[in-house]
């Protein structure tokens, strides 16, 4: 069905099935708390096997100028590679399967156990943790990547925009994105 | 099934998904404008709460629309919204997969590699403070964001460790009259 994923196959000597990618991408949905991307290392560079470090930062790199969440980008990335759009089903399926189950039942358990005051004090105890997970994750990469005006510039246009003006993301996004390609050409021009 | 609001649920969510560089984090401010300001889906407190229970859960972060989706239009809410933000993007990793090798050496890569992390660290920046207006109020919510960013900021451990520490503490000094 898939000529393209013959050939990445057939380069391997070691082909990874759909039925590995599956239980795999299980293993991945459940030991990953906290977001997966760690899990999703773990399993596919250490455990399994199927990338070399090499392999899986370059994939993980590509994913990550994407939109969307890099480490389900790269899954797919990485299932595709092995079995087409075949492999991208079991992986997704197994990644999804047991955190969705999970959620809903801690859902349903939310819900039964609201009334009591631990529960709202756990709960927004947990989204001012998100609130500082935001920042400090800010924090850290500004430390790296602002090291220019125009990068601060932009930096401060994207928060001014969608953190006090509250704009649509599209329309926000599009004219952030069309601000930092004309400054980046306009500094390789020069 | 209410096919109306799952189609604007699916419009909403995919459109966001499409635009939204640097992940999970960076979606927050705009998944609470649609679906508490906007649509009113959820109300602010049940948006609080998608967002504490999908932390909790094992699996990826965009959990926290999946919630949304369930709690506006139970389960098929909750396979629409998930199947919105996972696809739209994942067409185009797809998509770039497979032409990696051209790809790799494109302007657009350079460009995008060298342009967008500033604005995505200003879009974490928006997303941190959109998330305290939720939630936090007092000193307590305000030592919980402000140890968490820092510990994020300074360590390389898992963010779960900080989250629940901080329910921990939470829970605690909501217990002696500390919290709201």
């Amino acid at each position: 069905m898939d000529s393209k994923a013959d050939d990445h196959t057939a380069q391997r000597s070691n082909p990874v099935s759909c039925l590995s990618l599956l239980l795999g991408f299980i293993t991945v949905g459940m030991i990953g708390f906290g977001g997966i991307a760690n899990a999703l290392y773990h399993v596919v560079v250490d455990k399994r096997k199927w990338l070399t470090a090499e392999e899986y930062t370059m994939t993980f790199g590509m994913a990550q100028i994407l939109p969307g969440a890099a480490p389900i980008n790269t899954s797919i990335m990485i299932a595709d590679r092995f079995q087409g759009i075949a492999g991208v089903i079991c992986a997704i399926s197994g990644l999804l399967c047991v955190p969705l189950a999970s959620l809903i039942m801690l859902a349903l358990a939310y819900d039964h156990f609201a009334d009591l005051p631990e529960v709202h004090y756990g709960t927004v105890a947990s989204v001012a943790a998100a609130a500082g997970l935001s920042l400090g994750t800010a924090l850290k990469a500004s430390l790296r990547v602002l090291h220019s005006p125009s990068k601060i510039i932009m930096a401060m246009a994207a928060f001014v925009a969608i953190g006090i003006f509250r704009m649509p993301m599209i329309p926000a996004m599009l004219a952030l994105m069309i601000g930092a390609f004309s400054l980046h050409l306009i500094r390789r021009g020069e | 099934m209410n096919i109306a609001g799952l189609l604007v649920l699916a419009i909403s969510f995919a459109t966001t998904a499409l635009v939204s560089f640097g992940g999970i984090l960076v979606m927050v401010p705009e998944i609470h404008r649609q679906a508490v300001e906007l649509y009113g889906w959820v109300s602010d407190a049940e948006f609080a709460s998608s967002f504490a229970v999908s932390q909790m859960a094992p699996g990826p972060n965009i959990m926290l629309m999946s919630l949304v989706g369930w709690r506006a239009f139970g389960a098929a809410g909750l396979i629409v919204g998930t199947l919105a933000i996972v696809i739209p993007p994942g067409l185009l990793a797809l998509a770039m997969g497979r032409m990696e090798v051209r790809f790799a050496a494109s302007k657009y890569l350079r460009m995008a590699r060298e342009s967008l992390p500033p604005i995505v660290i200003g879009l974490m920046m928006a997303s941190g403070l959109i998330t305290a207006k939720i939630a936090v109020e007092g000193a307590v919510g305000v030592g919980i964001a402000a140890g968490v960013a820092l510990f994020v900021a300074l360590t390389k451990q898992n963010p779960l460790i900080p989250i629940v520490i901080a329910i921990a503490v939470g829970v605690v000094a909501g217990r002696y009259g500390y919290m709201t």
